[in-house]
């Protein structure tokens, strides 16, 4: 009788422990992505353009999204840019804003 | 208080530091073909350049793939592609990195015992089709559900779609784009009778005057944006309008920006419409040949006329709307001349949809260019952007929501659904007459265990859905009666950590069929490599699982199986489906698809060319027959009285604006380098390391008062949950207004959490743009 009482307890307890942790489990799970960079050796040649440099004009000046703001310096090599040149390339691109294709990208520079 | 600038004696350093590197990197790129000019030859890099379109937003740039040894080795723009002209993104370009990730799914998941454990297809697609067949056994149709994606292609969804409301017999068939594009549906279909923009990305190169609403086009259709560039650098009289409560890089490089106060921006809109009227600067003629006012009275729609309508506006002067909208009134003056000063062609996403009141937003668009004619000429238009590939032709147009049935037709309609029947083979009778659940109510009745099992296909929902935190416990709280959740996606994603079952998908490339995008045109993309491991197309998927209800008596015998095998065969009948209705697209054959650059509907024989502008005679098949209108006039023969409605709204705030307790606007939105929820950008590195980590736009005001530099953390409190990011002061969003971008999908940045689930009573759009949150240092 006493070890039936206390078969009754435990397993009160172990269903209520079951309730207890059921209602308050969440689906927060500290979650990392796991992120495994594909061999390089696989793309063709010069598939991905250029990074720019990792520093304040290429990524958070405020004007530093507008191609006339890139081509003040890369045009002419002025202050010591590097004279940027896209032979080949049709019109439309030469006229699209340079940080449509090329990223800064965190660390580079 | 620190702003992001630097000096420019920094600047000169650093770019005489960095010179060499540059110079390096610049040179390599100049040896060989560069793969972004003309049409590159294939070399001993690339064995073959085959025609595609790119898998991200709705902008549909046309692409050329790179492959060698069937696999997917470099892209570039598609320099033939009649809108888009070999223009492309950053990241379209990264594409071949993330379809060739070695994070991919590759093999079918069942959770036991709490864990994801491998198993086989017929393991896996056994206990699926078991679980949905019982539950409709003992539960009835309407305990299943499917959410979908604006990602899938059109034969995908279309299948969906068949499957649950043709075959099972619920209506509870949703997807992403209730998420991004109902609020633009809704207007459309409340202004004009029919889903989807006459106009064209054509009317880019005639517009004099582009007006950018709510959108951030420079980041999130970089390549309309360029489009936009190129004619202004032509002709430099075009106007740029932009009005968004945060400034972006389109406002910064706008003839005219305005400002408003998150949420009050009808306020500008019916301004600018009485300021058009009372200077005379409206088009009566058009007006009167092709318009009708309307105003909502004890919940009916109610025609006050023109008169009606600018007694309306008088409430909403210029004056009277700066009060209500903090825009000044000379700025809306000036915006309203500009608006009727040429020909004007409006963009808007998600700063308009993703509202309360994202339909009247919608509509009051469509105001101002149907007052002033702005409408049906090339240049002139009003024209929602897209964010995914394929939510309008794949879910919007194949009719894949609640309340749609395919191409214009809806399940209220006895006539509507009888027609899907009958080309169907479905039972007379198993199209239910009411819609069914919305995004928001199917979560939500998920979260009640009153949905039973639900299939979520190629969407991250775990990631998207606002006020996170209820909707993942809905999914993935372990619990008595918990729902059973499938999700078929390519990645390991917060939504696949919450299923019972995981499925490996295969990725476009790697799949065969149609996108739709936001120019009405539709474009096929050929496979070119193989899925890895054993990963499945949604559609394959669909008909295994198809097959499997119909071998559990769900579904009529041969119900799909006897009828398709492919994404070909599918085509032909949704083809058929369009017959006759505004969309018509009979003409769009798969054989026309492979060769050309894609054909805008309606489209409705083999040798029409498609359709750059509906609603206008001489272009638009439909009008052909009609004689009442004359060739380059507009009838809008879809809306009732063939008039389009310009609606009478009210301005009305958000559903939770700041207060005493939570005193600051949240927004959320877009960074160029990344897509949504981040699942397939987040795996190319070099995009990848764009923004090392989440990031709070914070006013130096608000920065100041709560004694936050750039760089620090902080903390976002809402009154559904929190989240933490890097601050950046700088002015671009307004005092009293914070901006977090939607992107990374870790506990703590998980933006969504904070945000509201509120909905507009119209389109069922939640309101992610506006909600009260408060901000501390964390």
């Amino acid at each position: 009788m006493k070890n039936l009482t206390l078969m009754k307890l435990t397993m009160a307890i172990l269903v209520a422990a079951v309730m207890v942790a059921c209602s308050q489990a969440n689906t927060q799970t500290g979650w990392e992505m796991k992120v495994t960079d594909p061999d390089p050796a696989i793309f063709a040649d010069n598939a991905f353009p250029p990074v720019l440099p990792d520093d304040d004009d290429h990524r958070d000046g405020v004007d530093s999204w507008m191609q006339e703001t890139c081509l003040d310096c890369h045009s002419a090599g002025r202050n010591g840019a590097p004279e940027i040149k896209h032979e080949g390339m049709a019109a439309i691109l030469l006229d699209s804003k340079c940080r449509s294709c090329h990223t800064t990208s965190e660390g580079n520079g | 208080m620190e702003t992001e600038t630097t000096s420019s004696l920094d600047r000169r350093l650093f770019l005489k530091a960095t010179a060499v590197s540059a110079v390096m990197s610049a040179a390599t790129w100049a040896k060989t073909p560069n793969p972004l000019a003309g049409d590159v030859p294939v070399g001993p890099d690339v064995d073959e350049w085959v025609k595609s379109v790119c898998r991200f937003c709705g902008t549909g740039c046309g692409v050329m793939l790179g492959v060698k040894d069937r696999n997917l080795v470099a892209l570039r723009g598609d320099s033939k592609h009649p809108t888009t002209r070999g223009l492309v993104c950053a990241k379209a370009l990264f594409l071949p990195k993330v379809v060739n990730s070695p994070d991919r799914l590759t093999t079918p998941m069942i959770r036991k015992d709490g864990k994801l454990v491998d198993a086989s297809w017929e393991e896996a697609m056994n206990l699926v089709c078991d679980k949905f067949a019982n539950t409709i056994k003992e539960k009835g149709p309407d305990a299943v559900a499917y959410y979908g994606s604006g990602q899938a292609m059109t034969e995908e969804s279309y299948l969906a779609n068949r499957i649950f409301k043709g075959g099972i017999g619920t209506n509870n068939v949703e997807g992403n784009p209730r998420l991004c594009m109902a609020s633009a549906v809704g207007g459309y279909v409340s202004t004009f009778g029919k889903d989807e923009p006459m106009g064209c990305y054509d009317d880019i190169r005639h517009a004099d005057v582009f007006f950018l609403v709510g959108s951030n086009t420079a980041e999130c259709h970089p390549v309309i944006f360029d489009q936009i560039l190129a004619a202004r650098k032509e002709r430099r009289d075009i106007k740029v309008v932009a009005i968004d409560p945060r400034r972006s890089p389109v406002s910064r490089h706008s003839d005219l920006y305005l400002q408003p106060t998150p949420g009050f921006d009808l306020a500008v809109f019916h301004a600018m419409a009485q300021v058009i009227i009372e200077e005379g600067r409206h088009d009566r003629d058009f007006i009167d040949k092709n318009c009708q006012f309307k105003i909502v009275k004890d919940g009916k729609p109610t025609n006050v006329g023109f008169d009606g309508y600018v007694e309306f506006l008088q409430q909403y002067t210029p004056e009277k709307a700066e009060a209500i909208c903090g825009v000044p009134a000379a700025d809306i003056r000036h915006a309203a001349r500009i608006f009727a000063g040429g020909r004007t062609m409006s963009l808007w996403t998600m700063g308009l949809n993703q509202r309360v009141k994202g339909v009247w937003a919608n509509n009051l668009m469509h105001n101002l260019h149907l007052i002033t004619g702005m409408i049906g000429k090339p240049g002139a238009t009003p024209f929602s952007l897209t964010g995914q590939p394929n939510a309008c032709g794949g879910v919007r147009d194949t009719g894949t929501l609640s309340h749609l049935l395919p191409y214009g037709r809806s399940v209220k309609k006895a006539d509507h659904r009888a027609a899907m029947e009958k080309m169907w083979g479905s039972v007379p009778g198993t199209i239910k007459d009411k819609p069914g659940l919305h995004t928001i109510a199917m979560f939500d009745a998920l979260a009640e265990d009153k949905v039973q099992a639900m299939l979520i296909l190629t969407t991250n929902p775990g990631h998207t859905l606002p006020h996170a935190n209820k909707y993942r416990d809905a999914m993935g709280k372990p619990r008595p009666n918990k729902p059973f959740i499938v999700v078929l996606d390519i990645f390991p994603t917060r939504t696949t950590e919450l299923a019972d079952v995981v499925l490996p998908a295969a990725m476009w490339a790697e799949k065969t069929g149609v996108f739709g995008m936001s120019e009405r045109r539709y474009q096929l993309h050929p496979q070119v490599t193989d899925a890895p491991g054993e990963s499945l197309s949604d559609f394959d998927f669909l008909l295994r699982f198809a097959a499997g209800l119909e071998n559990r008596g769900v579904l009529p015998q041969g119900y799909i199986s006897a009828k398709f095998q492919n994404t070909d065969d599918m085509w032909d009948e949704i083809r058929l489906a369009s017959k006759g209705t505004p969309y018509d697209f009979m003409g769009i054959t798969r054989e026309r698809m492979r060769k050309e650059r894609g054909l805008r509907w309606p489209c409705p024989t083999k040798d029409h060319p498609g359709t750059a502008r509906r609603f206008v005679k001489g272009d638009d098949p439909i009008l052909d027959n009609d004689h009442t209108v004359k060739d380059g006039e507009t009838k809008f023969y879809a809306a009732p009285n063939q008039k389009a409605i310009v609606w009478c709204r009210p301005v009305q705030g958000p559903a939770e604006p700041a207060d005493a307790e939570y005193p600051i606007v949240m927004t959320t939105g877009r960074v160029l380098e990344h897509w949504h929820t981040g699942s397939m950008t987040m795996r190319a590195d070099v995009l990848r390391r764009a923004y090392k980590e989440c990031f709070v736009e914070i006013h130096p005001t608000d920065a100041r008062a709560i004694k936050v530099r750039s760089g620090d953390k902080v903390r976002i409190t809402s009154r559904r949950g929190e989240a933490f990011a890097k601050a950046r002061v700088l002015d671009a969003p307004q005092p009293g207004m914070i901006f977090v971008p939607m992107h990374w999908e870790d506990d703590a940045s998980l933006i969504n959490k904070v945000t509201i689930n509120a909905f507009d009573p119209g389109s069922k759009q939640p309101e992610f743009k506006i909600c009260a949150v408060k901000i501390a240092k964390a």
